[in-house]
């Protein structure tokens, strides 16, 4: 991780302690989540998923093996 | 139901075997791995994966069907930015080496105890995979989210 400083208004800053207690985590924690919870909605396609899951429909095959994904470890390094 | 603090994006890491099973027609979990997938298409699920498992599941994909094509098939789709490639840095090989020293078996690798530390770091819902190990360490599996 890296250390960084940021500048927010006193209230939020009371805010973020009262999540902080109720969740019983760190204030850190709290920011790091949320900022993450923020990042990860402002970059997400709400079409990301769908379009991943046809493309992988639109790939696939029939290489006859039943325990490909059971097995995956041994077909790959034995 | 476990969701993200502030916003009902369910955020899900792919194991390796569940993207083998949705690309391998003839395995005995497609059809399971086919419908998660369909749910969360319906959940407007986000989709995470380790770059650990990007390069084993093409490294398996290569080796074991002989061919390049499926391997560079599948890797493709992984550049297209529809699923987040959760970056296996000093932090998170730190973060697995409590579970890979716990294991005790030589049934679950490196990879597997990066995607727990992977769930755990980046506060994930759930792993996507058929491998109850996951559960026993503590980790949401995704076919539990969606009893």
């Amino acid at each position: 991780m890296i250390a960084t400083t940021i500048y927010m208004p006193r209230d939020l800053y009371g805010r973020v302690g009262l999540v902080a207690r109720d969740q019983k985590k760190p204030k850190a924690q709290v920011i790091r989540d949320f900022v993450a919870d923020g990042v990860a909605k402002q970059q997400h396609d709400p079409d990301a998923t769908r379009k991943f899951v046809e493309a992988l429909a639109s790939m696939q095959f029939r290489g006859g093996v039943r325990d490909a994904s059971k097995r995956h470890d041994h077909y790959t390094w034995d | 139901m476990t969701t993200t603090p502030g916003t009902n994006v369910l955020r899900i890491l792919l194991d390796s075997d569940a993207l083998i099973a949705m690309v391998e027609g003839s395995d005995a979990s497609h059809e399971r791995a086919t419908e998660i997938f369909r749910i969360l298409i319906a959940r407007n699920a986000c989709l995470f994966i380790a770059s650990t498992t990007v390069a084993e599941v093409i490294t398996t994909l290569q080796r074991k069907y002989g061919h390049r094509s499926a391997a560079g098939d599948l890797y493709e789709r992984l550049l297209t930015h529809w699923v987040e490639v959760v970056p296996v840095d000093r932090d998170l090989i730190s973060g697995a080496h409590a579970y890979y020293t716990s294991f005790g078996s030589k049934q679950n690798t490196i990879f597997d105890a990066i995607n727990i530390a992977a769930v755990k770091t980046y506060h994930l819902d759930a792993i996507f995979s058929f491998d109850r190990w996951y559960a026993r360490q503590g980790v949401t599996m995704v076919s539990e989210l969606f009893k």
